[in-house]
């Protein structure tokens, strides 16, 4: 009967229905009066305070229910001029509602923990070079060819010369020639191929150190100057190959007469260092370089390799620069 | 720039371009990204302006932090760090945690902006030089983030009474 009176049932049990409270009205009577007792009824009652509830913004002359949330951005942004930031303090005494929202974007804002911070600082720091006054570079280099001057010209068991003496190394500083050698030339004199290298060259302080057995690189220094590089043999029991520098003493005499006049009696001894000094290679017996030829790409360094067969004998010799480079062949 | 000015930058700026790139990375990348910052910053001294080396160094930042993303097609936020690493009302600690979690989940640029605003206090147009935005398209974002920002931890409230 309620699905009936719901309207629940299909067609045919409506049709099926219909039919039987047609047949027994007095039944579906009875059970409506039942039915309407029991019903709930709405009733007419009222939520207390409803309309505090509701919101209703209350807008200023800029500011209304569309752009509030702008404006509350705006203030804790720090962006509003005095102005505007009047109207929203009207605003929000007018909408009291708005207020707790407004002090919820203040709370949007980020701060960072200072507390953390980069590991490594230091290692991101730069540091100055030093600066040395005009005054004090110029001592300082004064300083340093006083001491050199000293070292040099003060006699010593080295000066005295005997070839073991030889074997004790003589620092020396590298300068690389502002004007690269241009000319270079090789003369055979006497018994002995000696090679010449007239050019700007001077070595500043030398490096004087026997080569023994094995082949190695000894590296000079040169700066300008006239300077002539010549291969002197010396007649040697060890046959050492010995770098040194021989002080210019005549430059008028011919290049024969000062290759002789100029061989070192001291040998491996600097005794100063001037324009027209010389290298020679001593101990380098029977030797003959076969080219000379300028090197400009190769390092800044000057590098005498000599190779030696079982023997000890010299076979090869190569005398680098970035100038210019001799290679040398022994000429048994 | 001069040598000071770079030595400045570094005992200024370092630490703020490292928290700012806490936010986009982890511990290690964010080292590294400051170092790559600060050895281009050196080898440019001599044409970047001293005044504006802080700028140069987050720009280079975040031009780094872009291209880490296009290479890595994502930026993971570092949800691992530890809950004092940087975002937040440090007096409150609740709100401090809403507030990383929101960070978290904007858009990236969005906490770009609002990173380089209340770490750094750039102005919008210093952001602006910073991301490659107009000073406008800034602001859009700022408010979009806050608004992001207001809801999550205005319902979180709520829930919490």
């Amino acid at each position: 009967m309620a699905s009936y009176l719901e309207g629940s049932l299909n067609k045919e049990d409506m049709r099926i229905a219909e039919s039987f409270f047609l047949q027994y009205p007095n039944l579906l009577d009875e059970y409506l009066i039942e039915l309407e007792e029991f019903s709930l009824l709405p009733e007419e009652v009222e939520t207390p305070g409803k309309e505090e509830l509701e919101i209703h913004i209350v807008a200023t002359t800029s500011i209304n229910e569309n752009n509030f949330s702008q404006y509350f951005v705006d203030d804790m942004e720090g962006e509003l001029d005095a102005t505007a930031k009047m109207e929203l303090q009207s605003f929000l005494i007018l909408n009291p509602s708005l207020q707790k929202e407004h002090s919820v974007y203040t709370s949007t804002k980020l701060f960072s923990d200072t507390s953390i911070v980069y590991p490594n600082k230091k290692g991101l720091l730069k540091r100055s070079r030093p600066a040395i006054p005009l005054f004090w570079s110029v001592s300082a280099a004064a300083s340093v060819m006083v001491i050199l001057g000293l070292y040099f010209l003060w006699p010593s068991e080295t000066s005295k010369g005997s070839s073991a003496k030889l074997v004790e190394p003589i620092p020396f500083t590298f300068v690389q020639p502002k004007n690269p050698v241009a000319v270079i030339k090789d003369e055979d004199q006497q018994e002995n191929v000696q090679l010449v290298a007239k050019k700007e060259i001077i070595i500043r302080q030398e490096y004087k150190k026997p080569i023994n057995e094995t082949p190695r690189s000894i590296e000079l220094a040169v700066v300008k100057s006239e300077n002539i590089i010549e291969h002197i043999p010396v007649k040697d029991e060890k046959q050492d190959l010995v770098l040194a520098f021989v002080p210019e003493v005549d430059k008028s005499s011919s290049l024969n007469n000062s290759l002789a006049e100029n061989t070192p009696k001291k040998k491996g001894l600097l005794n100063k260092i001037l324009n027209g000094d010389k290298l020679y290679i001593e101990d380098y017996v029977n030797a003959t370089f076969s080219a000379f030829k300028n090197n400009r790409d190769d390092d800044d360094k000057w590098v005498l390799k000599v190779d030696r067969d079982e023997s000890g004998k010299s076979k090869k010799v190569k005398f680098t620069s970035p100038i210019f480079s001799i290679k040398g062949k022994n000429q048994n | 720039m001069t040598l000071e000015e770079y030595n400045f930058s570094v005992k200024s700026y370092a630490d703020g371009l490292y928290r700012f790139m806490l936010k986009f990375s982890d511990v290690e990348t964010a080292k590294d990204i400051v170092q790559d910052c600060f050895e281009k910053l050196w080898l440019k001294r001599e044409t970047v302006d001293g005044t504006k080396a802080k700028s140069y160094l987050f720009t280079a930042a975040y031009n780094t932090m872009i291209d880490n993303k296009r290479k890595n097609k994502r930026i993971d936020f570092v949800e691992s760090l530890p809950v004092n690493s940087g975002s937040s009302q440090m007096g409150n600690p609740d709100l401090h945690e809403l507030l990383h979690k929101a960070l978290s989940n904007l858009p990236e640029i969005q906490k770009t902006v609002i990173v380089l605003r209340d770490y750094e206090g750039y102005s919008y147009e210093e952001i602006g030089e910073i991301t490659g935005l107009n000073a406008s398209q800034v602001k859009v974002y700022i408010f979009r983030a806050r608004v992001t920002l207001k809801n999550h931890i205005g319902s979180i409230a709520n829930v919490l009474g």
